[in-house]
This record gives structure tokens, sequence and C-alpha cells, in this order.
């Protein structure tokens, strides 16, 4: 994986819903160790890090060790290229529904 | 997260509601050009030729008058688009739902990034203006 990638794949990160979760529970706290995370899933350590890891490769979370633990942290600013799709389809979906009643009340 | 919900009503039947989903010249007078045909596994495109815009489409969900569902693969993103209707004293309640915004490949989106940036921006002015 090079570094373009790793800096783009926003989409593919927030696809899974461990993912989505992981995003959830780091947004409510300032930093936090995996074995803090592991608990609010139904998997294993080894697992949820290989989700971390995804979403560091995607610029979402940051981390960093503290003696031997690691702690991870979210890095919200990738999410905004997600939103910007969807504000763009909400916009373009209201406008063409507009469309739609105007041909329907015709 | 990544999931647009949007609903709409419409006083009208919902057969005719189904019918502007669906047919494929009325579709083009409230979305884009299309070769859109409502049978499960048929591959289209919705394309606005002014701003480029193209739109693949292969159709997931064909359930008269209630629901349907297609893919909606353009640029960087790769969404499944659903339609969910129902008919209230003679109201159609329409639901939207896309869903996905992922990348459908890591190459087109980094490719395409700038493009679709500078073409939304278009695609903004066109839908300002109508």
């Amino acid at each position: 994986m090079n570094n373009t990638y790793q800096k783009h794949d926003v989409f593919v990160a927030i696809a899974d819903p461990t993912r989505r979760k992981l995003i959830r529970l780091l947004a409510g706290a300032e930093e936090l160790p995996l074995h803090e995370l592991t608990p609010h899933f139904q998997m294993g350590r080894t697992a949820v890090s290989k989700h971390l890891t995804i979403l560091k490769e995607a610029d979402l979370v940051t981390n960093r060790k503290i003696g031997r633990e690691t702690k991870y942290r979210l890095n919200p600013a990738p999410l905004q290229e997600v939103k910007d799709w969807l504000s763009f389809y909400e916009k373009f979906w209201n406008e063409r529904a507009l469309l739609l009643k105007n041909l329907l009340e015709e | 997260m990544a999931d647009l919900l949007l609903d709409f009503q419409f006083k009208s039947p919902i057969n005719k509601v189904w019918d502007a989903l669906t047919n494929s010249d009325t579709l083009a007078q409230w979305v884009m050009e299309n070769n859109f045909k409502p049978i499960v596994g048929y591959k289209c495109q919705f394309r606005n030729v002014e701003i480029d815009l193209i739109v693949d489409s292969e159709v997931l969900v064909v359930d008269k008058p209630y629901k349907l569902s297609y893919t909606w693969v353009g640029g960087p993103i790769n969404t499944i688009v659903t339609w969910t209707l129902k008919e209230e004293n003679g109201t159609t309640y329409l639901h939207l739902e896309q869903t996905g915004f992922e990348t459908e490949d890591v190459q087109a989106f980094n490719g395409a990034k700038y493009g679709w940036a500078f073409k939304i921006e278009e695609l903004k002015k066109v839908l300002e203006e109508m």
C-alpha cells in the first residue's frame, strides 16, 4: 500500500460497521487503549486491532505508545470528504424530487 | 454515517410515482438521460453530457410498485440507491436511501478527485439555474 492509497481510503474505512462503531467509541473519548475498545465487540483484540490499522491507514485514527500501552485517538478531518459527497447528493436528490413533483402534478 | 436518507411526498397515486421512477423517458426528465429498464440484473447508465457526469448502474430489486433498488457508481463513489414507496389516502410517500459511499477503485478515486470536485461545482450551478 502506498501513501496515496492510505490518504484517500476513507470510504473503504468507514464502509464496515465495526469500524464505524470504533469511530463512535473514539469520538466519545479523548484517547482509548485497545483493551478498553475490545470489550465493545464480539471479536478478539487481534481482530479489533486490524480494524484500527485500517482506520489508521485512512488517517482517521492516530496512535501513540505510552509505556507498554498503545492509545488510539480519532482524527475526524478525513470524514469531511464523505460529508461533502453526502451533502452533494442530498441537494441533488432534493432538487430532482422537486422536478419530479412538477412532472407528476402537471 | 455514510448513508443518505430522504423522504418525499406526492399527491399522486403510487403507480404514477412508480412509473416516473422506472420509465426511461420520464427519468430523463427529472434525473438524467439514461437507458434504464426495471429488470433485475439489467446494466445501464445515467448520463449528463453537459457536465460529463456518467453513472453506471445495475438493477438490484424491482418490486412493483413498492421497492426499487439499483447501484449508483460514478467517479469515486460506489453507492446503492433504494426507493421505497407507500400510498396512504391519495398521497404517495417516497423514501430514498443512498448507501455505501465507498470508493470503487482507489486509482480512479485519486485520479478523479479533483476533476470531480470541479464537476460538482458545475453541477451545483446547473441545479441552481433550474
